[in-house]
């Protein structure tokens, strides 16, 4: 399936052909830590662009800030990138990472993989 | 798919790893072609055997290079493996070289990246020749090169220059670049023949591949004749010395230059 990627400032966005968003994050850096706001839903898709962006994201900072806020739906590949972040940065020293304001079905579906036991997960 | 001239390299000594999309071939090739002829040693994804893995061929290699050389453009930035491969380099903190073959938007996460590497803005080089005379002047890439050069010692291999010339005006135009356009518009080409109106507003379009030159035509309306043949519209056809390409009533000899670096 196709999509487009679209850097527009400090934004990344996937959409589909129609031009409808699928998922986007914005990277800010704090001074301490990066910080990635999600927006979406990180289908296939959107996953492995996700895992791109941490990925690097975890290459330049080793204190990360996820905020799903507006997160509604995550899949197997979005977790797996969750978890090689956590299990790269756990090698790093003083790394953090952390995941902030799981919702809804994304904080069921931690819940039932037990991922929610894996991660830092804290409400900002 | 890979030139058949060109072999990814196999053997214990420093070498470079090419990470490429393979979309961006035709601009890709010639430069990895070029460094193999002036004795670099490289590896690139065309040496995978059917049957093998995939992710475990790439991750030996690349952990196994002397300098990572990355090819940023459009689609690479879409391509997942590019983006692992790159990603894998930095974690391994390889040597790594970028040429930025589009104008590209990065996230800042990437521009982070990218600040501490070394990077040539290849869309702003004008053309193959001038990236490969900057990647022979880049101190990183020696130790993959063969070890009697210390210095950059122009080869006796000639680099080959690619002119029209047109025969009205005995104008030599060259061919600087891939998908080098002549047509009767200014705006759209690279080369305009403003006062023929035989010719379309785009009516050539030149590849520079591995290979040489190729011709395309632009969907013109009058076609173009090669050495009295017509070109087919859906048709590349690979020029040789001397052609004689009749675009409209307009006339262009081909010429292949090869001159030696001096």
């Amino acid at each position: 399936m196709s999509h487009k990627r679209v850097v527009e400032g400090n934004e990344l966005i996937i959409s589909d052909d129609s031009g409808r968003t699928l998922f986007s994050l914005r990277e800010e850096d704090t001074g301490g830590a990066m910080r990635l706001i999600l927006s979406g839903e990180i289908t296939l898709d959107a996953a492995h662009e996700f895992e791109d962006e941490l990925v690097s994201a975890s290459t330049v900072c080793k204190n990360l800030e996820l905020d799903f806020s507006d997160v509604s739906f995550i899949c197997s590949t979005g977790l797996k990138a969750l978890l090689a972040t956590q299990q790269f940065l756990d090698k790093e020293p003083h790394s953090s990472f952390v995941l902030q304001n799981l919702r809804g079905d994304v904080a069921r579906t931690f819940r039932e993989t037990g991922f929610i036991d894996l991660f830092d997960i804290r409400e900002q | 798919m890979p030139n058949n001239a060109l072999l990814p390299y196999e053997g214990n000594e420093p070498y470079i790893f090419a990470s490429y999309c393979h979309e961006d071939n035709d601009r890709v090739l010639p430069v990895l072609s070029f460094l193999q002829r002036n004795d670099y040693r490289v590896w690139f994804d065309g040496g995978i055997q059917a049957g093998e893995d995939w992710p475990e061929v790439i991750a030996n290699h690349l952990s196994s290079c002397g300098v990572f050389l990355a090819f940023l453009s459009a689609a690479s930035l879409r391509s997942h493996n590019c983006r692992r491969e790159f990603n894998f380099a930095i974690m391994e903190n390889k040597k790594c070289v970028i040429i930025q073959l589009d104008d590209v938007k990065l996230t800042p996460v990437m521009r982070m990246q990218m600040a501490t590497l070394q990077a040539i803005q290849h869309f702003d080089a004008g053309n193959v020749e001038y990236l490969c005379k900057q990647l022979l002047d880049l101190e990183i890439l020696r130790e993959c090169g063969a070890e009697d050069k210390t210095v950059y010692v122009p080869r006796h291999r000639a680099m080959q220059r690619y002119f029209l010339l047109r025969r009205t005006t005995g104008e030599r135009i060259p061919i600087t670049h891939n998908h080098f356009k002549v047509g009767r518009k200014s705006e759209l080409c690279d080369y305009a023949v403003t006062d023929n109106r035989t010719m379309s507003k785009e009516h050539a379009i030149f590849f520079l591949n591995e290979s040489g030159c190729a011709i395309g035509d632009c969907g013109s309306l009058n076609h173009i004749y090669i050495n009295d043949t017509e070109l087919p519209h859906d048709e590349k056809r690979n020029l040789a010395n001397d052609d004689l390409i009749e675009m409209g009533s307009e006339q262009f000899l081909f010429i292949v230059d090869e001159t030696t670096s001096a």
